[in-house]
């Protein structure tokens, strides 16, 4: 266990980056083929935010050199707040954590904007592109209390691939450059 | 777009005061006035009044660096968390006079910045004075009714807009100069 909490941050972010994928395709095949796993897909969610958390917290030490310090600070917010919502989610359902979504996927799509040569071109624009379609869901709801028609719904599917793959796999691959 | 994100700390604090004062003047005029024309962007401007909060927060330990314990830093980071968390909070749910936790803590936290750098010239003083004021009266007025459940009668409401009015001038322009008089005096 020591060692597991004492590993580097590029080891701990690489593994951290296959868990989240791992917990995408997981809820990706949850959603398509609607199968309920119970405590076990709770588990999964609580990871994916864990994950997701150690990520971004990867994600400073990623790109220190091309950032200002106080981005630091910003990571521990982004990643505190990535990690509420799912635990919130997970205590009550019911409660509405849209809000913090769209705070991460701001933080997410302007954030990809300072990171260039960092991470590979198409899993950055993978990620922007996921980042834009979140913000523009979220943010109609939370403040407007539009939400997009059924039709659309397939965008949320681009949003899912774009994580995985682009947050995922990108990041294991920065770091893997690294 | 790369460079707004990635300008210095110090112009971004700059920038951001100058957002949280409008936003405040604003919501103070639809207030008093009692216009509807806003309220279908009432929940983005909370939004951006939380963001700029935010951003200025998290400047004021490097402004305040030379003179503070290094955990300031984990301090405004948890205060600016706080304050993210609190204004989702308000967005999400209709709380009836706001998120009071998140205004005890930020007001309370204000109190005892401004007064343990008071007096070292980071801050000009007619700021510090008027934050130390304004964080004062909110700390006590939040703290009224987060503790002791004690409603706030409406005749001593103009005291706690006062009160309100002074923080947020003090904390917005205080921010806004020092970093001015702070990158000045390091080009000097």
């Amino acid at each position: 266990m020591k060692n597991f909490a004492l590993q580097p941050i590029s080891v701990q972010a690489k593994s951290q980056s296959l868990v989240f994928i791992l917990c995408n395709l997981y809820q990706i095949a949850e959603a398509g083929t609607g199968f309920d796993g119970g405590g076990f897909s709770i588990f999964v969610n609580l990871m994916w935010g864990f994950s997701l958390s150690a990520v971004i917290i990867g994600q400073y030490e990623l790109t220190k050199e091309q950032v200002p310090e106080f981005w630091k600070t910003g990571s521990a917010i982004l990643a505190t707040v990535v990690l509420l919502a799912k635990c919130l989610e997970v205590t009550n359902p019911e409660i509405d954590t849209t809000a913090f979504y769209f705070f991460f996927f701001f933080n997410l799509l302007f954030g990809s904007f300072a990171t260039e040569g960092i991470y590979k071109p198409i899993y950055l624009y993978l990620t922007a592109a996921a980042a834009l379609c979140g913000l523009l869901f979220t943010g109609a709801d939370i403040f407007f209390d539009y939400t997009f028609p059924e039709s659309l719904q397939p965008l949320f599917l681009l949003i899912g691939v774009g994580f995985t793959v682009g947050v995922g796999y990108g990041n294991y691959d920065a770091w893997n450059k690294n | 777009m790369k460079t707004f994100f990635t300008q210095p700390v110090g112009n971004l604090s700059r920038q951001n005061a100058i957002v949280f004062l409008t936003i405040n003047i604003v919501f103070i005029a639809v207030e008093f006035s009692g216009i509807t024309a806003l309220d279908a962007i009432e929940d983005l401007l909370n939004f951006v009044w939380g963001f700029s909060l935010v951003s200025i927060i998290i400047a004021a330990y490097y402004l305040a660096e030379d003179h503070v314990p290094d955990y300031w830093r984990s301090a405004h980071t948890i205060l600016a968390t706080v304050i993210i968390l609190g204004t989702f909070v308000e967005i999400t749910d209709d709380l009836d006079g706001g998120f009071l936790p998140m205004y005890f803590f930020w007001a309370f936290n204000s109190l005892v910045y401004s007064l343990t750098l008071r007096g070292n010239g980071v801050f000009r003083p007619i700021y510090e004075n008027l934050t130390i004021v304004g964080a004062l009266f909110l700390t006590i007025g939040t703290s009224l009714t987060l503790f002791f459940s004690f409603e706030i009668p409406e005749s001593f409401e103009l005291v706690g807009f006062a009160g309100w009015s002074l923080l947020v001038i003090g904390f917005s322009l205080g921010n806004y100069f020092a970093w001015g008089d702070k990158s000045s005096s390091s080009t000097e």
